[in-house]
């Protein structure tokens, strides 16, 4: 059983000049574009090693019976815990702040941008964007209904700086769809918004992620490819989200996807991560250790506080001196592999 | 008669004799025709709701219904489903164009009304919504077998009238298999969920609507999550009688809201989506005592 952590990968910034103001936008590295992948992923040339299925069976089942055996030492009273993507992040990156963005759902510039991101991705890897950006984004949140209305109304009370910021947001993002992408090949079969769970302990733990985009995959006879969508701009922190879209999928179908990849609607990045053995046993060794945080404190222990580079998104910062001090730039945190979301969704 | 007619009409027997006294204000004469809003239905969701809570009350839900794209996703994600049965090679975004051109055909007035209204954006939110429950139950069968697959159409219910009664047990399947030239009781049914958690349930019920609608039982019922997998159950006897049991409890539920006096409570989690949650005692006890939690953790204020 291979117990190393994911390979090291090439350098995987695809570069985009986007010129917001007219959303002119240039892909220079044609090699880490979403199309480029699909076309490797397709022929087989960028995939390093297959996963052994009888491999990755007994990496799952050791990894249930971790699972099952961290849950018990939670008290009977909080089951089921739950584990969504974001958590995993949150509790590796400060205690705290994961404790302090449990119920924040309020919408806020930075939830709107990410969902009309995932909208605009939604109609181009379907149907096809229009020329009236504006109007794709408001007619699908109309027919969201009460799913769309948070951010109608956010957009409602927003300044008009505010709600420029965020249609400028949206042209760009189309922009980078229109020449980044291409017309996504529809015999991919693409799926939008994609949720994932798997049940665990009999019950008494959730893991969960939602896939933004899934193409190929059963029941195509194509690679399966799961790729997350971000708001903001390519960043190395990115790899480690990743990891965790690789195991939910694993466990899920208790197959590996040939690749998982996060794309940057911001700056038309993408960091592809093919999926080995390797990978989703790191995966499985970030789930755990999120896991022993998640029960420590589901017991009562009190929350560990680690500033970091997030500090400055935390709804806990004004009550938090060390985060304080770390926005203040007098302590040279780490940057930890896990930072929360920076702001991002 | 065949031995699994004859163990159909059984079950309807059965059901007859254990609703009947229950129900017996629901009694209509022989040949009156009852209105269509005086109907109890008896459905999957009545039957989860008093295995919860016979008190249980969502009186007001349907009051908000919007079509939106998420609550569309059923019904144009089985017309996607019928042309990728129909037509070996297509894929899921066409087939759903291909439906939204037909659109009238599919779908009732109310769907069609919405649909129209949609622009670009609203369709490409739907497609998104509608193909991937399409490309989720297609799964179900290996691609090879697809053709064999019966897929309900949008509105399409088991549905069996309880006889003398202003009543009518409620099922859904999504789809089964094989889709013609088989006897009801070879049938396979496939009922689609949002979570797996109360499987045997959903099955059961979609198995005794199946038999008491045919009056022959199927043989198995698969219900699938599409976010976390399936589960298959072989219908036996043990599966329907329980189901049997629990459409009793729905039924003296169903009464209890309609005429009184009020159903015993049993509080739970379920209490916070329930209607009468700030009047039930019962309830306000229950959440005293249990602060809210996130997936097993505290918030800190
Ligand atoms: S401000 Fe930083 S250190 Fe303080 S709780 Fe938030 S994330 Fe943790
Ligand atoms: S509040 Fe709870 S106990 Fe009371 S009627 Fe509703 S579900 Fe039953």
């Amino acid at each position: 059983m291979i117990r190393a952590a994911a390979e090291p990968l090439p350098s995987l910034r695809g570069t985009v000049t986007a010129a917001r103001d007219n959303a002119v936008v240039t892909t220079t590295a044609a090699r880490f574009t979403v199309p480029a992948l699909l076309g490797e992923a397709l022929d087989g040339s960028a995939r390093p090693c297959p996963v052994d299925p009888g491999e990755l069976a007994e990496l799952l089942a050791w990894f249930r019976a971790e699972c099952e055996a961290a849950v018990a030492r939670s008290p009977a009273d909080t089951r089921p815990l739950r584990l969504p993507k974001g958590r995993v992040t949150d509790l590796l990156a400060c205690e705290r702040g994961a404790l302090a963005r449990l119920g924040d759902d309020a919408m806020g510039a930075a939830r709107a941008r990410g969902r009309i991101t995932d909208l605009l991705v939604a109609q181009h890897a379907t149907i096809g964007l229009t020329p009236d950006v504006r109007a794709d984004v408001l007619d699908a949140l109309g027919a969201l209904g009460p799913d769309g209305a948070p951010v109608l109304g956010w957009l409602a009370g927003a300044s008009e700086e505010e709600a420029a910021e965020l249609w400028r947001h949206a042209e760009v993002v189309a922009a980078c769809l229109a020449e980044g992408w291409g017309a996504l090949d529809r015999a991919w079969w693409p799926r939008c918004q994609e949720r994932a769970t798997v049940v665990l302990a009999g019950g008494a733990l959730v893991l969960s992620a939602t896939f933004d985009l899934v193409v190929g995959g059963p029941p195509t006879d194509r690679p399966w490819v799961v790729v997350e969508v971000k708001s903001g701009q390519v960043s190395d922190r990115h790899r480690t989200d990743l990891l965790w879209y690789a195991l939910v999928a694993a466990l899920r179908h208790g197959r590996a996807p040939a690749w998982v990849a996060t794309w940057t609607a911001a700056d038309d990045g993408l960091v592809p991560l093919p999926v080995t053995l390797g990978t989703i046993e790191a995966a499985a060794h970030r789930g755990l250790a999120a896991l022993d945080r998640l029960v420590g404190l589901a017991a009562g222990r009190a929350a560990g506080v680690t500033p970091h580079a997030g500090c400055g998104w935390c709804p806990e910062l004004d009550r938090c001196e060390p985060g304080l001090a770390r926005v203040a730039g007098l302590v040279d945190g780490p940057w930890p592999g896990d930072a929360a979301g920076l702001g991002e969704s | 008669m065949t031995g699994d007619l004859a163990a159909g009409a059984e079950w309807r027997a059965r059901a007859t004799a254990l609703l009947g006294p229950i129900t017996d204000r629901l009694a209509v004469p022989a040949g009156r025709k009852v209105p269509y809003g005086d109907l109890v239905r008896l459905d999957d969701h009545a039957v989860r709701r008093a295995g919860e809570c016979l008190a249980f009350s969502d009186a007001d839900a349907g009051e908000d219904y919007v079509e939106s794209a998420a609550n569309a996703r059923r019904r144009v994600g089985l017309a996607v489903l019928a042309g990728l049965r129909d037509r070996p090679g297509l894929d899921p975004v066409t087939a759903f164009d291909e439906v939204m051109a037909d659109r009238a055909r599919w779908f009732g007035d109310r769907l069609v009304d919405w649909l129209d209204g949609l622009g670009p954006g609203g369709r490409g939110a739907l497609a998104a919504e509608a193909c991937g429950y399409a490309v989720a139950v297609a799964g179900w069968v290996p691609p090879a077998r697809m053709g064999d697959v019966r897929i309900s159409r949008p509105g399409d219910w088991l549905e069996w009238a309880v006889p003398g009664r202003a009543l009518r047990v409620r099922g859904r399947c999504d789809a089964m298999t094989p889709r013609r030239g088989a006897r009801p009781a070879d049938r396979r049914l496939l009922v689609v969920v949002g979570a797996l958690e109360r499987a045997e349930m959903v099955a059961g019920h979609a198995a005794l609507a199946y038999t008491l609608t045919t009056a022959s039982r199927p043989q198995r019922v698969t219900v699938l999550a599409p976010a976390e997998g399936r589960t298959a159950f072989a219908v036996d006897d043990h599966l329907l009688l329980d189901a049997l049991e629990r459409l009793g409890a729905a039924a003296q539920a169903a009464v209890a809201a309609r005429f009184g006096p009020p159903a015993p409570t049993s509080p739970g989690p379920w209490c916070n989506r329930c209607g009468r949650a700030e009047e039930c005692p019962a309830g306000a006890e229950w959440s005293a005592d249990r602060p809210v939690r996130f997936g097993g953790l505290l918030p800190l204020r």
